[in-house]
């Protein structure tokens, strides 16, 4: 049950007769006590002549996922079963950051008759947005009274991660057309693989004219290459503690799914299988076997409602689930935090197990605020300031430092630039046949 | 981790189409245990209260009607079961007329002294009466009532004996006092304390008033100690009839300007009420809730730079103005030896000769920026740190290729 604005003016109009026979106090009394009688005595009649609310069937009809940014409809039908028509408003339970507009749908529903009620939902956070049950404030034909009631029906939306980085992937699919033999810029290397001969033609690289095939027909003849194919790229993501970091206005985790995703939609165009984990002391999510089209929605379908733990990342643990993906040489790629030497001890007591088989890449994250606090030396805080950036520039550089030394490859970037680094970063080892 | 916000019946999260929200007899059947338990607590009080006697928290001290310790209605329902007619007054004028009502003017007047009596009427209602009786009169009161009689201060309120050839004192053998009084005209005292204070003194007259120094003779609570009793039953039963007078506010409002209650009009009252209920109903209007929360469990963010910023602080708070340049210069020196294409493993000296022959400052000066030169202050800081700066971008302008200076 529910009171309306009306009831209450109807309430407050009661002091016209009040003050009308109000000369003598004990009369105005009666009026006053006569006057809330009648309030709610039709407020009463109001609301058992409201159509029930309990009397709708809902049904919902949404879309099941939708990148984050974009907008998809929500619909409702509400189907009148009672004898009474069903005028009132509308919410639906929508989580806040499922992006539901904040006004409430009207409607009028007859017996027997259907409504659809649209909402356009613009969510704002990645994961699984759910509303639970809609509830119905039905009006009574005076508009004093409502009666209310919430009635269960599950809508659930999978919020993607949105794939900034995709502005970057024409350049880098041109780039890795470069490296193709197909193109006049050609590439040797230990890594390429020998694709076919073809007549010379102007511009080509004089040194891949291949003498003894020319011997033997009556033109030059060029040895064309191709980069390596069908090799395996293995995405580690962390998402532990560190990665619940919050870096120029994007968590550090977003922007670790982020490079994945160009980086896999780079390497499945250039034939490389990408197999994808995302773990703390556990397994969070895992992607493999999957090609093409179909990698890159399995990939943001498992990354949706992965959210940072705050918990210790397990190191020791990444060996095993890698060797599970594969036994054979891969690019192993960890998607992790070097900040401090005592932080990253983990990361480097298993990096030697990692480079003994694979080509290992620490991707990290770097905040452009730290380079920025160490420039400025304005004043005394700026300096002390400055000079705990220095330190913390330092103890990375340190860290960073140790994981070459073990053997791996270290790619850092500002929340904007680390998906580009890395796939240039892999663009560069195809190109040096290392993958 | 995740915050949890609680929720009114969400924990009814049925299959779809079920209706979540409770029937009202649901309602009521689950919330019958708390009516009962309302309905069972509102009687206990309701009992206790009744058998605690504490029926008129409100009414004055030797009120005939209340039954606190301190009011008098053992003395009145005694007074009342003895054929003595027992009229209560709240106001001068009320005791007057039940004075007058009495046929042959010989009603007994018995005063409680409080702060509503006015003096000033004194005169009018002793003239009504046959005998007058009062408890501990004030100054004023007694100014007016028998000058001969002065205040003597207050006694131990302890029983002292009679010792008086009152026959009604002498009855009572033994009462309680509080305050004393002392005589100077033809007064008789008894219950004396000391010399010359008594605890009850009786003027002779046309109209004997009778002045009794302690309440506590009369009060419910301490009637029965020593011949309390007998003393209030004696002086007050001296008559068939009894007029009560315990002065109230009207004794105050009598002659008072009239007041805002009686200048409003009558529908102001009423008005205020209505607005009164149209607030508690806005109030339900506004705040029904419109179906129930919703919980969100949000992933946890932290700041990335708050490491940094609190080391910072640390150091200034410290003071560690050494540690704080080393890790300057640290950075300096090492940008400085890349830009000098120098090795990664060259050592500080390396770097700040090959710095010096490229500026063409002296060594010891590149050394003291780089090296040796020790903050002693916090201004000495800021300066080895603009030192440090200059000098960098002093090399790094020097070493560029296109020969531009750098920003």
């Amino acid at each position: 049950m529910a009171v309306t604005g009306w009831f209450v003016a109807l309430l407050l109009a009661g002091i016209v007769p009040v003050v009308v026979v109000g000369v003598d106090e004990g009369r105005a009394f009666t009026v006053l006590a006569g006057w809330i009688v009648l309030s709610i005595v039709l407020l009463a009649v109001d609301v058992v002549l409201a159509g029930s609310p309990r009397s709708l069937r809902i049904t919902r009809s949404l879309a099941d996922r939708v990148r984050l940014g974009e907008t998809t409809t929500s619909e409702l039908l509400l189907v009148n079963t009672g004898r009474r028509t069903v005028r009132g408003i509308v919410r639906d339970g929508w989580q806040p950051t499922a992006g539901a507009p904040s006004e409430r749908s009207r409607v009028v529903i007859p017996p027997g008759e259907r409504r659809r009620i649209e909402q356009t939902l613009r969510p704002f956070r990645r994961g699984e947005r759910r509303s639970e049950h809609v509830t119905v404030r039905s009006v009574g034909p005076l508009h004093l009274g409502a009666r209310q009631a919430t009635i269960a029906s599950r809508g659930v939306l999978r919020v993607l991660p949105p794939f900034n980085a995709r502005k970057h992937l024409p350049s880098r699919l041109a780039r890795l057309r470069e490296l193709d033999g197909a193109t006049s810029v050609m590439v040797r290397g230990q890594g390429t693989e020998f694709d076919s001969l073809r007549e010379y033609v102007r511009g080509d690289d004089v040194r891949s004219i291949d003498w003894r095939a020319t011997a033997r027909r009556s033109e030059l003849v060029v040895r064309t290459w191709r980069p390596e194919r069908d090799r395996r790229v293995v995405v580690v993501v962390d998402t532990a503690r560190t990665s619940a970091a919050r870096i120029a206005d994007e968590v550090r985790l977003d922007t670790a799914f982020e490079a994945t995703l160009l980086l896999s939609a780079l390497a499945t165009r250039a034939d490389d299988r990408v197999d994808f984990l995302a773990v703390d002391r556990r397994v969070r999510g895992r992607v493999t076997g999957a090609t093409g089209a179909d990698l890159l929605a399995k990939l943001v379908d498992a990354m949706a409602d992965i959210d940072p733990d705050l918990i210790e990342m397990d190191w020791d643990a990444v060996p095993g689930h890698v060797r599970q993906i594969t036994s054979h040489h891969a690019f192993v790629v960890l998607l992790t935090s070097i900040e401090t030497p005592g932080s990253s001890t983990g990361l480097l007591s298993v990096l030697p197990q990692l480079t003994r088989d694979h080509t290992v890449a620490v991707v990290s994250v770097t905040d452009p605020a730290v380079l920025e606090a160490r420039a400025d030396r304005g004043d005394r805080e700026a300096v002390y300031r400055a000079a705990a950036a220095e330190r913390a520039v330092l103890d990375a550089a340190r860290v960073a430092a140790a994981v070459r030394r073990s053997g791996a490859d270290v790619v850092t970037g500002s929340p904007s630039d680390l998906p580009p680094a890395l796939a240039d970063h892999y663009l560069a080892l195809k190109a040096a046949g290392r993958l | 981790m995740t915050a949890t916000l609680t929720s009114d019946r969400t924990d009814a999260t049925g299959a779809d189409g079920d209706v979540i929200t409770p029937r009202v007899r649901t309602r009521l059947r689950r919330a019958l245990f708390w009516i009962v338990m309302a309905a069972f607590g509102l009687l206990v009080v309701a009992v206790v209260y009744s058998l605690a006697g504490a029926g008129s928290p409100a009414a004055p001290p030797l009120d005939p009607t209340s039954a606190n310790p301190d009011g008098g209605k053992a003395v009145a329902e005694v007074l009342a079961a003895e054929g003595v007619d027992v009229v209560t007054a709240y106001s001068a004028t009320e005791a007057i007329g039940a004075l007058d009502a009495v046929a042959d003017g010989g009603a007994t007047l018995f005063v409680v002294d409080n702060v509503y009596l006015d003096p000033a009427r004194l005169e009018d209602l002793r003239a009504s009466a046959a005998r007058v009786v009062v408890v501990a009169p004030s100054f004023q009161t007694l100014q007016e009532l028998s000058p001969d009689v002065r205040l003597a201060g207050s006694a131990t309120g302890d029983g002292v004996d009679a010792e008086c050839g009152d026959a009604v004192m002498a009855r009572a053998e033994r009462a309680t006092v509080e305050n004393t009084y002392r005589i100077d005209g033809d007064a008789s005292g008894c219950f004396p304390v000391g010399d010359d204070r008594f605890g009850v003194v009786s003027v002779p007259g046309e109209i004997p008033v009778t002045i009794v120094g302690s309440p506590a003779v009369f009060a419910n609570g301490s009637v029965t100690e020593h011949g309390n009793a007998a003393l209030a039953l004696g002086l007050l039963g001296q008559a068939t009839d009894l007029v009560w007078y315990v002065p109230g506010l009207a004794d105050v409002e009598a002659d008072a300007p009239p007041t805002i209650g009686e200048l409003t009009p009558g529908w102001v009252v009423p008005s205020l009420l209505l607005v009164l209920v149209a607030t508690i109903a806005a109030g339900i209007w506004r705040g029904r809730r419109f179906g129930p929360l919703v919980v969100e469990p949000l992933p946890v963010t932290v700041r990335a730079g708050e490491t940094m910023e609190g080391r910072a602080r640390l150091y200034q708070r410290t003071s560690a103005r050494t540690r704080a340049l080393d890790a300057l210069r640290i950075g300096s020196v090492e940008r400085i030896a890349s830009l000098l294409a120098l090795s990664r493993h060259a050592d500080v000296d390396a770097v700040a000769a090959a710095a010096a022959s490229l500026t063409g400052r002296t060594g010891a000066e590149v050394r003291a920026v780089l090296v040796e030169a020790v903050p002693r202050s916090d201004a000495d800081l800021v300066a080895l740190s603009d030192a440090l700066t200059t000098l960098e971008t002093q090399i790094r302008t020097l070493t560029d290729p296109t020969g531009r200076p750098a920003r």
